[in-house]
């Protein structure tokens, strides 16, 4: 299993690099685009709907919406997004704990394809906005945020995890990690300050610091909820990976389920930091 | 008639504007009605030139001219006139090259010695690099005013004759003295945004050129609206004060 999995990774990072380093900006929202139909492809298996023509006519309801919105210059509806995801995603969370696991939440199928469509949607819109609009750098140090609370929180509540944060939703996680994870995120933004890595995310303009650090664990801490969503939905339908698209690491969605509301929110509060 | 005007009443081509003037206006607003701060609709119109320019070249224009910044927008908040600084370096910097490979020629008018030693070099490695280039004229007015481009230009014609008296100059002598003198004039001014008036842009080479005004913000405006303010000039008789009888029969 281990195997797979590190070859996995190696083919990701190499695909990664070309598609951020090598391959002209231009081709960039093309890019996303294939990434959002992989997603959007995934989405109803996490409802446990497998019809082969139904995931892809979603999938290309959902490319067709990232498109527009990025053609029509719709960033803005970011805002709507993120607020929908927050809510959909606090109330979900608060919900499933408060009846212990015994209840079914988005399942009507609306609401079930609509959810995919915005967290998708509003992934793929940040994806494009955040590389086109600032640069590489500002994209991989929002990523990196979500990697290292991750990585972080992995680590710190292995080593102190005691209570338990959503046992019902996802019993591995611990306050504990979270605090881990978020400081390990102060502690990588505080370096990037130091380091001068700010004038590259900045490009000159002028930031303000405790805004930047604020906001980078506010980022880290909601990406928490982006994993305990797409655990939640996984977890009502019994189903461990969201496709088998990456031998060893499960689906596309395994892999971007806290980027999908961190990223939009980076975005989000990005702008502001900047004005 | 001189024979500048003579030379477009030829032209068979009469109906496609071979040099537009583009007054770029509206990103501030365009933001504003999206809770977004005023930098980001910038970015946006940055987006909206890249549009514009490959749709120009597209339909055969031969000179693109947008007002990008005025010798008046200094005055607007030292924060968003250090962004719009930025904005215009990072695109010195990195729409040039892509640029080029498409084989246009990169201008600069107005007064440069207003910008960074920076963005002054970029500006000035633009100008070289393109300068063989022919499939589009794309010329930026920054840090520009028509009224300082005459003046400039008068200064220059009695440099260029300091022994006649000013009594010689004439509209035609001036001419060579003025800003993208070797293109033909503006033939047709869009102004985006909804405001109408020509606020210095180009006031002496624009003698003659056609308005368009729209209310689409800047940064909407593509390539459909590019084609709408097309229609409209192809559709006026351009007559350079002659009788439309007389522009019949040219």
């Amino acid at each position: 299993m281990l195997m797979p999995r590190i070859l996995t990774a190696l083919v990701l990072l190499v695909l990664a690099g070309l598609a951020l380093f090598v391959a002209d900006e231009s081709w960039w929202p093309y890019i996303v685009l294939g990434v959002v139909a992989l997603a959007a492809w995934e989405w109803p298996n996490l409802y446990g709907m497998r019809a082969e023509m139904l995931k892809i006519s979603y999938s290309l309801v959902v490319v067709s919406c990232v498109w527009s919105l990025w053609q029509l210059n719709l960033a803005s509806w970011l805002y709507g997004l993120v607020f929908i995801q927050l809510l959909a995603i606090g109330f979900g969370v608060w919900r499933y704990q408060r009846a212990q696991g015994q209840v079914y939440l988005y399942q009507n199928i609306y609401v079930a394809m609509a959810l995919g469509a915005i967290f998708i949607s509003a992934l793929g819109l940040a994806l494009i906005e955040l590389r086109l609009a600032y640069s590489v750098w500002v994209l991989l140090y929002a990523m990196a945020l979500v990697w290292i609370m991750d990585s972080g929180a992995y680590f710190a509540g292995r080593q102190w995890g005691k209570r338990k944060l959503a046992v019902y939703v996802s019993p591995g996680k611990s306050w504990e990690g979270v605090w881990g994870g978020l400081a390990l995120v102060a502690l990588f933004a505080l370096s990037v300050i130091l380091s001068g890595g700010l004038d590259y995310l900045s490009a000159g303009q002028d930031l303000n610091i405790i805004a930047f650090v604020g906001w980078s664990l506010v980022v880290a801490f909601i990406s928490v909820g982006g994993d305990l969503f797409e655990s939640l939905l996984k977890r009502q339908s019994g189903i461990k990976d969201s496709s088998r698209l990456l031998p060893g690491h499960g689906g596309v969605l395994d892999r971007v389920d806290s980027l999908l509301i961190a990223l939009p929110l980076f975005w989000v509060g990005w702008v502001w930091l900047l004005a | 008639m001189t024979n500048q005007s003579n030379q477009f009443l030829s032209d068979e081509n009469v109906h496609l504007p071979k040099h537009i003037g583009i007054i770029m206006d509206g990103n501030g607003r365009w933001a504003k009605k999206r809770f977004l701060p005023r930098y980001v609709g910038h970015q946006k119109g940055r987006n909206a030139v890249r549009k514009i320019i490959e749709a120009a070249m597209n339909r055969g224009v031969h000179a693109l001219t947008l007002f990008a910044f005025s010798t008046e927008n200094w005055r607007r908040p030292a924060d968003e006139v250090s962004k719009l600084m930025a904005m215009f370096l990072k695109a010195l910097q990195k729409e040039v090259d892509t640029l080029h490979k498409h084989n246009v020629r990169v201008r600069v008018i107005g007064n440069k010695q207003g910008f960074s030693e920076d963005i002054q070099a970029y500006i000035d490695r633009a100008e070289k690099l393109t300068q063989h280039n022919t499939a589009l004229h794309l010329n930026i007015a920054a840090n520009y005013g028509g009224r300082a481009d005459i003046v400039t230009a008068v200064q220059n014609w009695q440099q260029a004759h300091p022994d006649l008296s000013i009594d010689a100059l004439t509209p035609d002598a001036l001419h060579p003295f003025l800003s993208l003198a070797d293109l033909p004039e503006p033939d047709l001014l869009i102004r985006t945004g909804g405001e109408q008036r020509i606020s210095n842009f180009m006031i002496w080479q624009m003698a003659y050129a056609e308005f368009y005004f729209t209310a689409t913000l800047w940064p909407d405006f593509d390539e459909a609206e590019l084609d709408l303010a097309l229609a409209s000039f192809a559709q006026r008789q351009r007559r350079f004060g002659q009788t439309g009888e007389q522009v019949a029969q040219c």
